[in-house]
């Protein structure tokens, strides 16, 4: 069942960004090129989806404390704005202004079979993990006796 | 399990609408030297950020989550700001 919802899910979300051309990095750069031939059409696309989901989670999300398959919730973090945030925050939007492609996008681009989009996705992993690896070692440094993982996303 | 069928779902998409006006790039024009860069710093910045353009922006923001609002903020200044710069002062890298 939450199989069946994720797949649908992910369909959907895929559906979005293809009417919506999120897929297109062209359009993207055109959306953070404020100065030049700005495309403002991306901060609708935003604006709908925050609506959508704001509602959602009110109505739907917020007042359930299990999710589908059964699994608890994952609570708003409480955790405080920390360097990882605003450093990792930073990196991202450059890498994002770039080439105009970040993760969602990048996986719907990938049927293309393109060897960029490819290239980039597989680069993308690896940042990934390096990531998380200096989120580790930093953490060791910060408190030795470890803390609580943090959750994703 | 639930998180491939997600990626499935969102890879399969486009394929379904392939036929109508709604498709993918016919190409892209990247420098591959910029484009490993930044494909490193999206994932390097996701992950140290807990969080990208869907899972700040808008799941994040929608949960009104104050990690979440800063980060949206940070992010997308900063690509703005990366775009004013390599468009507008490097002459479009």
């Amino acid at each position: 069942m939450s199989n069946l919802v994720s797949l649908l899910s992910g369909l959907i979300f895929g559906l979005g960004l293809m009417i919506a051309q999120m897929v297109n990095p062209n359009k993207i750069i055109q959306f953070l090129d404020i100065t030049g031939s700005w495309d403002p059409s991306l901060a609708f696309v935003m604006a709908g989806a925050l609506f959508v989901f704001g509602l959602g989670y009110v109505i739907l999300i917020k007042p359930r404390a299990r999710s589908l398959d059964d699994s608890v919730m994952p609570k708003v973090s409480t955790a405080p704005v920390d360097n990882h945030l605003i450093v990792g925050s930073s990196l991202f939007g450059i890498g994002w202004g770039l080439v105009g492609l970040c993760p969602g996008p990048t996986m719907a681009n990938l049927s293309s079979l393109n060897p960029m989009i490819w290239t980039f996705f597989v680069v993308m992993i690896i940042g990934l993990m390096i990531g998380n690896l200096i989120k580790k070692v930093k953490m060791k440094v910060a408190s030795p006796r470890g803390v609580e993982p943090l959750l994703p996303g | 399990m639930w998180r491939v069928m997600f990626i499935v779902g969102l890879v399969i998409a486009p394929l379904l609408t392939s036929s109508s006006e709604y498709t993918l790039p016919e190409q892209y024009n990247f420098d591959w030297t910029i484009l490993i860069i930044a494909g490193l710093l999206v994932g390097i910045g996701a992950s140290m950020a807990n969080g990208c353009t869907s899972g700040h922006g808008i799941c994040g923001l929608g949960r009104l989550s104050k990690r979440s609002i800063i980060a949206t903020c940070v992010f997308m200044s900063s690509a703005v700001i990366t775009v004013y710069i390599s468009r507008h002062m490097l002459g479009g890298l």
